[in-house]
């Protein structure tokens, strides 16, 4: 891989530097079981909302797409899960797994071949509010992913 | 730093409500070869996201501080025993804040410092200190001679700190 100059619309390096201010992510929290985000749609923050799950699809890589999830809402029941938009795209990266005042975080690795998803389906493995991570597009097949959740019980990975 | 500083740059700027950046899509910088010399970044390209993605010695050098330049880093390609990746300050500058390095399924992260005023830099071998897949941290200027520092390493065995003074 090498590094590619993306002819995108930007908040472009002039003279000198250049700055977001007035920052606002836009926020996409709509309480229900599925969603699939869109190319259009990247920088944002996608929220873990409803307690009976909810399931992001991720559209299609491309290079430096970016989004954020974050947990609001402890769920109790089905998932919390982002899944890629194939079965040949992967995740690459890892997460930390902690649980609340106990020295107990472990990470789990995703390894960019043959993980497809992240689904927290349990305490043990982080679906509790505070839980927050981000996929970066690396290519057009691997997702860059890290993290950290907020688990319960006996923390274990939450890749699928 | 002693105070805000408003810098006079090109930028969103905040008009009458606010701004929002949609559609993102960060510069991805790969190196994709071994440099133990040290790849320059420079201060056109903040705002990146860096990658460390060769098994064998990969040498990043920050290029001088001005407060708000940031850059962030990701781990795609664990780096072998023998080698090591690396972030470096430029001469005079230096890494302030903690990363915390944990390892695969084993209870074991723990938080390292760095100090502002003697770590210049840092190390990872790929199992005490980081350095494989996943490892992610984010660095901001914070001033002309600073850069603030966090992230999480994923590593193995007893973890150890990056951060290095020479």
């Amino acid at each position: 891989m090498s590094t590619t100059a993306q002819n995108y619309e930007q908040l472009s390096y002039g003279s000198k530097a250049s700055q977001w201010r007035g920052r606002h992510r836009a926020i996409i929290g709509d309480a229900v079981a599925t969603r699939k985000l869109t190319a259009q749609e990247a920088g944002t923050t996608c929220l873990f909302d409803r307690a009976a799950g909810v399931v992001y699809t991720l559209p299609a890589p491309v290079a430096g797409m970016t989004f954020t999830f974050l947990t609001t809402v402890d769920a109790t029941s089905n998932a919390y899960q982002v899944s890629t938009n194939s079965a040949a795209v992967f995740l690459l990266g890892a997460v930390e797994i902690g649980t609340i005042a106990t020295a107990s975080g472990a990470s789990f690795a995703a390894d960019g071949t043959a993980i497809v998803g992240l689904s927290s389906v349990s305490g043990e493995t982080g679906w509790l509010t505070g839980s927050k991570f981000v996929v970066v597009a690396l290519n057009s097949t691997q997702w860059a992913i890290h993290g950290f959740l907020i688990g319960s019980g006996t923390i274990t990975t939450p890749f699928i | 730093m002693a105070s805000t500083v408003h810098q006079d740059y090109e930028q969103l700027s905040y008009g009458g409500k606010a701004s929002q950046w949609r559609g993102q899509h960060a510069q991805i910088i790969a190196e994709g070869a071994t440099n133990s010399t040290g790849r320059q970044l420079t201060a056109k390209e903040a705002g990146s996201l860096v990658l460390f993605d060769v098994t064998t010695t990969l040498k990043y050098i920050l290029p001088t501080p001005v407060i708000g330049m940031t850059f962030s880093f990701f781990t795609s390609v664990s780096v072998v025993a023998s080698d090591t990746h690396k972030l470096y300050c430029t001469t005079g500058s230096f890494l302030k804040g903690a990363v915390t390095v944990g390892t695969i399924a084993t209870a074991s992260a723990a938080g390292v410092a760095a100090n502002g005023s003697t770590h210049l830099g840092m190390s990872s071998n790929g199992s005490t200190t980081g350095g494989l897949i996943g490892s992610f941290f984010t660095v901001t200027a914070i001033s002309t001679t600073q850069w603030a520092i966090e992230g999480f390493l994923i590593g193995s065995g007893s973890v150890a700190t990056p951060f290095v003074t020479s």
